[in-house]
């Protein structure tokens, strides 16, 4: 039983990191139609910045934290300025900006890897090191961090979207452009704060698994792949979906680590791959 | 237009915080890859294919900097015959192809009398039929995989290798846990060449040693979790120790989970545990960790090679000094034999590397020396492995 | 009021309409007829920088505004009411109405919203019913009641209509027609872009024929009812 729930409690802990890539990818996919395959190189640059931060200037977490949030708004500008809007401007197809993407993942990684280097960093997690316990079961103080961090994010982008007006002209961009346009809403600015919310998600989901598995600047491909089956599970329409997936997804992973090992890997994949044939909208389409 | 100067000023500190993480990181790359534009006739150029990007430029970048650092004492030495050595780095990525690309475009387009190879298993076992069909002398420096040097294959004439291999390795801790009376154990290792290569060393050798594994359990490399793994092994019973055969992170992500999950058996690990990301990752949980090393801080040699190495390249580039000293000892004994060749490449040179004998290492034990002959391409002795604890932090050697 | 003058755009490099100049006047209600792919749709989005111009001037109030984006039209008090409605289906009657004021400032939405949302509801009662109803699962008419309703919530004094009958039980067009000449009454300009020509010309001050991007024909509503050209191509008879 207590390997069970504790079980449990892995694949949760996993999931949420899973579920806050598939959040970050789903607010830009939901206000701009634009799949993003740097979203993981996003998180990336929050894990290094982390690094950066914690471990090679020895900042506190604080400190951190805001030159995290610095560097995620300046990537959501380059990701815009440089990458969007040119394509914008010259009548490119999303999907000429979609392949543009995975380019501007490639330079984030590579440039990364120029100003910070390219091996694998460790750093000290925030809320020290002992184990908790609870009863018979424990964890581990950055994986518990990780998973309040991401339900407290969804309920935050879920507040933000359904109760501010920003918030839902943003949703209205994602739904209707033109019709966001004739309404009166500044659609470029959305896209702006739409890759910044993105961003700084992407970022806060960095320094959450820099403590755990490390920072390196090529962490991207990997939990971005994780991310996106995430977020096709839950479903692409519907934002906070992605979080569910994502837990599914964790704890699916964790079970079939201990029971079926030689499969596990193949389960994120598996469950896509899956979804995608019976139901490419997910679990929780957007009712419409 | 508040907003708009708050916008601003997130903007500028930013920038501010590229600009200086740019000046921050910028050393360790300035003192990479020498200019290979201007090939004198002067000059021996020596190749090195490895991982300068990717998971595996951990181990890479430190391997380059200690090759550089061999190149520059013994250029400033007066190099081989008065001729200056150039090294011609190229990334593969650990990618097993671009490996073999960079080999086939190294061996025809660059006069390289040698070629070192680095820490990958994959990509090194693939170049180096490429560098044996150009007969060009192959030392790989850090990979240890059983299959790379088959006296039974045509690319053994050239190819040589600076460390010993898994099963060496194997067997140097199964000694260990015959002297701590380990009987049964559990493995972990990655699913990575590295570590399925390892598994297979692991159960070779400890069959013939009559301990036996109840457990072995596998992740992938960069797990963001390893609690099923670590239930897993704390579940078997029987176990006496668990033996962690997986790089620096990913260890460390296994010993604290396992400190967690209440596993609380003796934890012994494989060279990849020798990284900073380890110990910066997990902490007190590494308190006690057993692993082998090829660094001995009672030798003159390493110490003094510790100090030149830190001066240069900072103390966490390579804080075990495994990588590196590898890069570094492959380079010097590359020396040696250019030495006897006057700088020729070849044939002559790889005949002229099975002559060596008991050449000083910085690596190794306090007696290790290293040779080569005909049938010997591997360089380590018997006294190439010591072990090492994590203490306080630190890695130090056990007595 | 508005002034377009000599006005070219297209899309993709292909000119949909070659040198147009229309005026519509304080307080007139204009109407623009025309076959389809006449450009007519394309003229009320060239006007609200929706689609750039390429040459020409868009004068409003007297100021040229050529350069300024849509929301910044709204500001000055111009709206569009699109073809096609451009809704929020998964939106319910009022986030889609609150929507409209997103032009306007948070003073305006804290002090002028439930005003502007009264006002609203009394030229089209069905929608307060329906206020909480997903726009998606309404009818077409109704639709077009609430395009015209998030178009007036950030109180324009000239409308730009695309179409307004497109598609629409005829009972709900005379409706919707009823609740554009009370409009008018109360000081509103709007410049009307129809197929439903006879209907148009009828409440409109003066009209304009468009046809293949070029002003063909101008006039006063009557003029243009009782023209024999406008007759055999557009009123069938």
């Amino acid at each position: 039983m207590d390997t069970f729930l504790q079980l449990i409690i892995a694949g949760v802990s996993t999931g949420s990191i899973y579920g806050l890539v598939a959040l970050a990818f789903l607010i830009i996919y939901n206000t701009t139609s634009i799949v993003n395959f740097a979203q993981g190189e996003f998180v990336m640059v929050g894990a290094m910045m982390a690094f950066f931060g914690v471990a090679l200037s020895e900042f506190g977490y604080i400190s951190t934290f805001l030159i995290i949030v610095g560097s995620m708004f300046v990537l959501a500008q380059l990701f815009k300025f440089i990458l969007v809007s040119p394509l914008q401007k010259r009548g490119s197809s999303i999907f000429h900006i979609i392949i543009g993407t995975i380019a501007f993942g490639t330079v984030l990684t590579e440039g990364m890897g120029l100003l910070l280097g390219k091996q694998i960093y460790g750093v000290r997690p925030l809320m020290g090191r002992e184990p908790l316990y609870f009863g018979n079961l424990s964890i581990l103080p950055e994986n518990l961090t990780t998973i309040v961090v991401s339900f407290v994010l969804v309920l935050v982008v879920w507040y933000f979207f359904h109760y501010t007006m920003t918030g839902k002209s943003l949703r209205a961009v994602g739904i209707n452009p033109e019709g966001a346009q004739v309404s009166g809403i500044n659609v470029a600015r959305m896209t702006i704060i739409g890759f910044t919310l993105s961003a700084l998600v992407s970022g806060i989901g960095g320094m959450m698994i820099a403590p755990i598995s490390g920072a390196s600047p090529y962490i991207g491909l990997p939990i971005a792949v994780k991310g996106f089956a995430a977020a096709i599970l839950g479903g692409m329409g519907n934002i906070y979906a992605g979080m569910i997936g994502g837990l599914i997804i964790g704890v699916a992973e964790s079970f079939a680590n201990y029971y079926i090992s030689s499969y596990a890997q193949a389960i994120a994949y598996g469950i896509m791959l899956l979804m995608l044939f019976v139901k490419p909208t997910g679990l929780f389409p957007e009712k419409s | 237009m508040r907003g708009k100067l708050s916008i601003y000023l997130f903007m500028l500190m930013g920038i501010l915080v590229l600009f200086l993480s740019a000046c921050n990181g910028g050393e360790a790359e300035e003192s990479g890859t020498n200019s290979d534009s201007e090939t004198e006739a002067g000059t021996i150029n020596i190749g090195f294919v490895g991982p300068l990007s990717g998971g595996s430029a951990t181990m890479g970048i430190p391997a380059q900097n200690g090759m550089e650092l061999a190149v520059e004492e013994i250029n400033d030495a007066g190099g081989i015959n008065g001729k200056m050595i150039e090294l011609m780095a190229r990334d593969d990525e650990a990618d097993p192809a671009k490996s073999t690309t960079i080999a086939q475009q190294l061996s025809t387009e660059e006069e390289i009398v040698a070629v070192l190879g680095g820490p990958n298993s994959g990509p090194a076992l693939a170049n180096s039929e490429v560098f044996a069909k150009y007969e060009i002398p192959n030392m790989i420096s850090i990979a240890q995989n059983d299959n790379l040097l088959d006296p039974e294959k045509s690319s053994f004439a050239t190819t040589f290798a600076m460390s010993e291999n898994n099963t060496y390795d194997v067997r140097a801790i199964v000694e260990f846990m015959k002297s701590q009376g380990y009987e049964n154990i559990g493995v972990i290792v990655d699913d990575s060449a590295y570590g399925q290569g390892a598994l297979e060393s692991i159960e070779t050798v400890l069959d013939e040693e009559g301990i036996g594994i109840i457990e072995k359990v596998e992740h992938p490399v960069g797990a963001q979790s390893l609690s099923s793994q670590a239930l897993k092994l704390k579940n078997a019973e029987g176990i006496d120790a668990v033996y962690v055969v997986t790089l620096g992170n990913d260890a460390a992500l296994f010993v604290k989970t396992a400190d967690q999950v209440g596993l609380d058996l003796p934890i012994l690990g494989g060279r990849g545990l020798n990284m900073s990301s380890f110990i910066d990752l997990a902490g007190d949980a590494t308190e006690g960790v057993i692993l082998p090393t090829i660094m001995d801080p009672d030798k003159p040699e390493a110490q003094a090679y510790i100090q030149a190495y830190d001066a240069k390249y900072g103390e966490d580039n390579d804080p075990a000094h495994v990588f590196s000293v590898l890069g570094y000892d492959a380079v010097k004994l590359l020396a040696e034999g250019l030495k006897i060749t006057e700088g020729k490449g070849g044939v002559e040179l790889a005949e002229a590397l099975e002559t060596i004998t008991d050449f000083e290492t910085v690596s190794g034990g306090i007696d290790h020396t290293a040779s080569y002959s005909p049938d010997k391409h591997v360089a380590p002795n018997e006294n190439f492995i010591i072990f090492n604890t994590v203490k306080d932090g630190e890695f130090v050697k056990v007595e | 009021m508005l002034e377009v003058k000599e006005l070219s755009s297209g899309y993709n490099g292909v000119e949909v309409l070659h040198g147009v100049s229309v005026d519509v006047h304080k307080g007139e209600i204009v109407s623009l007829v025309g076959l389809n792919g006449a450009g007519k749709s394309t003229l009320l989005k060239t006007i609200s920088s929706i689609v750039k111009a390429t040459d020409g001037s868009i004068m409003l109030n007297s100021t040229e505004i050529n350069r300024q984006s849509t929301d910044q039209l709204l500001k000055k008090g111009m709206v569009l009411v699109p073809e096609n409605r451009m809704l929020f289906p998964i939106l319910s009657v009022e986030e889609n109405l609150l929507l409209g004021t997103a032009a306007k400032s948070k003073k305006y939405r804290r002090e002028h919203f439930q005003e502007k949302l009264e006002n609203v509801f009394e030229l089209f009662p069905i929608l307060k019913e329906r206020i909480k109803q997903q726009v998606g699962t309404m009818s077409g008419g109704e639709q077009q009641m609430l395009a015209i309703a998030r178009g007036l919530m950030s109180d324009p004094n000239l409308l730009l209509l695309d179409e307004p009958s497109l598609g629409i039980a005829p009972i709900l067009v005379e409706k919707i027609y009823d609740v554009l000449t009370q409009l008018n009454k109360d000081g509103m300009t709007i410049f009307l872009v129809e197929q439903n020509v006879s209907m148009a010309l009828e409440i409109s001050d003066r009209g304009y024929v468009l046809d293949l991007g070029k002003i063909i024909m101008s006039g006063t509503g009557s003029e243009l009812m009782s023209d024999s050209r406008i007759k055999e191509a557009y009123l069938g008879s």
